[in-house]
């Protein structure tokens, strides 16, 4: 029977081979095999001629390196299980001997390769040392094993999650990368000799440059990975110290029992009793609406959230938003203010803007679309607080980025719990204040499809005093802090930035709760005046 | 009898109001009333004019008529809504409550009488027809019916249910199509439905089903990821009206629904309509289609000038003749007729 599984694998194998593109591919790859186990054995009987602590390191980074490809290169390349589990499962095996079947088809597949690489230190070693290398390399062949069908479960799992899967690729090349220059850098001095005199010259400060990655501690880290450890042990006999070679094949025979662990744990995952999947209900929610729970708040948040990057009048605001520091600097530059003054200014500009822009006359922006509100009748406080959603997400974010640039701008981190203090203040009272104007003073606002900056085509108000009366208020909110942060600035000694910081997130708390509560009262009270305002403008 | 689902305001009313507890159970028990038994008694809204407003009771009788109702065939579950109830002075549940009644409804913009003391009486499981030239007051009517535009007076109520005293249990039962107001277009047609189902605070799982299913019904399947502003009039109609049936209301308010939608379409969804009337469900469709509403509804009523000119089961308000004929005959249309000789004598 497992002869009869070993030809299922061969000829899924070779089936892969029936396609053009594939067939080039796997040409590829078995080239690139036949030339790396030609210069590993190449190397491995030149590296005989090496001192004994640079073949010892040589030998053992490049080996741990080998072991670690054979993890990583079938997660980065692998992208299903030829062989799957699950497919054994079918069959009424049992889990010991699916992973046991599993493990012995590695041999018939890429892994193969293993076998001439492990062989490789037999060129090198002599006496002792090659018995240890025979003994060794049957366990380094099973480790990559191992360590390959981990990879391939996770490379296939990988393939719906393309983010981590390029990061995984960055680092698998860094550490290739990273591991080739270590080995350089140690057969540097013995290649630069091998060269001709004449060459020296532009060798030599080659060979100097890369002296620091020689240095001991780098080598003694990487040669104690544990994944060197069978590629140590022939070494170690060979300097005859048998202590530590007994020490290296226990190690590494722990590492393969972890490695086990660690494989039987993702065929436990892979073997697991599934119901029906979650993944493609989940993916019907839409949107942001999958990110907020499915109730009146989340609803008017995640309606808000995809007005805020789809409709061009909510991105007008934002777009506006990165503008204002370099605006407000270069006019207080021209005018002479020195930048630890004039770097206060535009993060409290920005939050204030933020809270303010769109949120004041939220309602408005919804045109008649407000009726689906009323018509499903949700309270006006869940209104307020969908609507405040997508700015709080915008705008904390904004202050805590923003406080330490701008006190790194102005020169004094005491400054900090100021700045943190105003901008709470005028972020949250902000909110608070525009949930009440919104819901109260609606004025024309430019109508859904129409262009950002074109001005709303109706007769009346255009909706000055409320501009003006509502950041008037917000400023008031945020006044004590500011008092307080100007006292701090003219010298004044005592607490003021802390109780810039409290006076400033106090009030802006209590206003954005006032904002919630009222704002969401009249919202109840007034709806159907709000819409009737919607359809006469 | 009449059924009143508006605790908050009844109970500020104080023992002489007519009041209970807004409960689920009055809901259940009048539905399979009304499923069982669907009766078809609609009047000339101008005759059914004097119907009792019930009187004060107190709360022993109400006790007793409420045993005497779960005696028949209304199974009122004791559940703790109604134990609330019987605590408040109460009343029973009754099987004739309507699936909507509009009382002496007006609106004035300005100094035009747009809704001059509307009534009207559907009982639940009705398709109704809602009738009337440009300019009538069908929209304005429509509009207060459904909570969207405050009456200057008059009561509406939804399944005894006050839509502008008790908002939050009438317009559970509600599900609207507006005319003229904007979608919020710029979700997806998968966003906007979504939307609608969660304000009305439906689980995950429920939405996705009921799209699922809304979808098939009314054809959207394909135009799900596309932008509702990037749908067709029609389009826009059908989804509105999916999105207004996705919290499974009692009572369907659509003003024109089949305005610019095919003719395909137009039977599918008449369809769907049908089949929930038939299921108790009540429909009031406003169109200006008269041969639409002759074919599909069992009842019509016709608005001119902001007055109910006739309203009723279809055949008392025909009375032999074809809608179109009846409706041109009571809005006084003929008259435009006369005059206008100029336009026989040609120019050349």
């Amino acid at each position: 029977m497992i002869g009869e599984l070993l030809r299922l694998k061969l000829r899924l194998l070779m089936n892969g081979f029936r396609e053009p593109r594939t067939a080039v591919w796997a040409s590829f790859g078995i080239l690139l095999a036949a030339g790396t186990v030609v210069l590993l054995w190449t190397g491995a009987s030149m590296a005989a001629e090496l001192d004994a602590v640079t073949r010892h390191r040589v030998v053992v980074v490049a080996g741990a390196l080998v072991s670690l490809g054979a993890f990583f290169v079938p997660l980065v390349v692998a992208r299903s299980q030829l062989l799957h589990p699950r497919a054994l499962w079918l069959f009424g095996f049992r889990p010991l001997s699916i992973a046991g079947t599993l493990l012995l088809t590695t041999l018939i597949g890429p892994a193969l390769l293993l076998v001439p690489i492990a062989l490789a230190p037999l060129w090198l070693w002599q006496d002792g040392a090659a018995a240890t290398a025979v003994l060794a390399a049957p366990f380094i062949v099973l480790e990559g094993f191992i360590a390959a069908r981990i990879g391939v479960v996770l490379g296939s799992v990988l393939r719906y999650r393309p983010a981590v899967n390029a990061v995984i690729r960055l680092v698998a090349a860094l550490l290739l990368i990273a591991g080739l220059v270590v080995i350089a850098a140690h057969l540097a001095p013995t290649l630069a000799a091998l060269l001709p005199g004449a060459w020296w010259r532009t060798t030599l400060p080659l060979v100097s440059a890369l002296a620091p990655l020689r240095s001991p501690v780098i080598a003694d880290t990487l040669t104690a990975l544990p994944l060197g450890a069978f590629w140590r042990a022939p070494s170690h006999q060979a300097a005859g110290d048998a202590a530590l070679v007994q020490q290296d094949l226990g190690l590494g025979v722990l590492t393969i029992l972890v490695l086990l662990l660690v494989w039987a744990a993702t065929l436990g995952f892979q073997l697991r009793p599934t119901r029906r999947r979650p993944r493609e209900r989940a993916a019907l929610v839409p949107g942001w609406f999958r990110r907020l729970p499915s109730t009146p708040v989340g609803a008017v948040a995640a309606r808000s959230f995809t007005y805020w990057v789809r409709d061009p009048r909510y991105r007008a605001a934002l777009v506006l938003l990165p503008a204002i520091p370099v605006v407000t600097l270069l006019a207080f530059w021209i005018v002479g203010i020195p930048l630890s003054v004039s770097s206060l200014l535009p993060l409290p500009i920005i939050v204030l803007l933020l809270s303010w822009g769109t949120l004041h006359n939220d309602v408005a922006y919804d045109s008649t679309g407000v009726w689906s509100h009323l018509a499903a009748q949700i309270r006006g406080v869940d209104d307020r607080i969908g609507r405040m959603l997508p700015v709080l997400a915008m705008g904390v974010p904004v202050v805590l980025i923003g406080t330490p640039l701008t006190a790194w701008a102005h020169g004094d981190w005491f400054i900090t719990p100021a700045v943190l203090g105003v901008c709470t203040a005028l972020l949250l009272g902000g909110i608070g204040v525009s949930s009440i104007i919104s819901a109260r003073f609606p004025y024309p606002a430019t109508r859904p499809g129409d262009r950002p900056f074109q001005q709303p085509q109706v007769p009346g108000a255009s909706g000055g005093s409320t501009q003006t009366g509502s950041i008037v208020l917000i400023l008031l909110v945020a006044s004590p802090a500011i008092a307080a942060s100007v006292v701090h600035l003219l010298g004044v000694p005592g607490p003021w930035v802390w109780i810039a910081l409290v006076a400033g997130v106090g009030a802006g708390l209590l206003v954005l709760l006032l904002g919630i509560r009222v704002g969401g009262a009249m919202f109840d009270r007034r709806a159907p005046e709000l819409l009737e305002f919607a359809v006469r403008h | 009898m009449e059924s009143d689902r508006d605790a908050p305001s009844a109970a500020r009313k104080g023992p002489s109001g007519r009041s209970t507890a807004a409960r689920p159970g009055a809901a259940r028990g009048a539905r399979t009333a009304n499923t069982r038994a669907p009766e078809k008694k609609v009047k000339v809204a101008a005759v059914d004019e004097v119907e009792t407003i019930a009187e004060p009771e107190t709360p022993t009788k109400v006790e007793k008529a409420a045993g005497s109702t779960a005696s028949t065939d209304l199974v009122v579950k004791p559940s703790k809504a109604v134990k609330q109830a019987r605590k408040a002075p109460a009343q029973p549940v009754t099987a004739s409550v309507s699936a909507l009644s509009v009382r002496n409804l007006s609106k004035r913009f300005g100094g035009h009488l747009a809704v001059d003391s509307v009534d009207l009486e559907i009982p639940a499981g009705t398709f109704y027809g809602f009738v009337g030239p440009n300019g009538a007051g069908k929209t304005t009517t429509l509009a207060m019916i459904t909570g969207l535009l405050r009456p200057d007076s008059g009561v509406v109520r939804i399944h005894g249910a006050d839509v502008w005293r008790n908002p939050a249990v009438a317009k559970r039962s509600l599900g609207v199509l507006p005319d003229q107001l904007r979608l919020f277009d710029r979700l997806t047609g998968a966003e906007f439905l979504h939307h609608a189902g969660a304000l009305r605070g439906l689980d995950r799982e429920t939405i996705a089903r009921r799209i699922d299913d809304l979808v098939a019904g009314f054809g959207l399947r394909h135009s799900l990821d596309r932008f509702v502003s990037d749908y067709s009039a029609g389009m826009v109609k059908k989804i509105a009206i999916a999105a207004a049936m996705i919290h499974s209301p009692r009572l369907l308010v659509l003003d024109e629904p089949f305005e610019s939608v095919d003719p395909v379409s137009a039977a599918s969804v008449i369809a769907i309509l049908k089949k929930y009337a038939e299921a108790g469900g009540t429909v009031l469709l406003s169109s200006h289609s008269m041969g639409l509403i002759e074919r599909t509804c069992d009842a019509v009523a016709i608005i001119a000038d902001g007055r109910m000119l006739a309203a009723g089961p279809l055949a008392e308000v025909l009375d032999g003749e074809s809608l179109e004929t009846r409706f041109v005959e009571l809005a006084g249309g003929a008259t435009a007729v006369e005059g206008m000789e100029w336009l026989q004598s040609y120019a050349d």
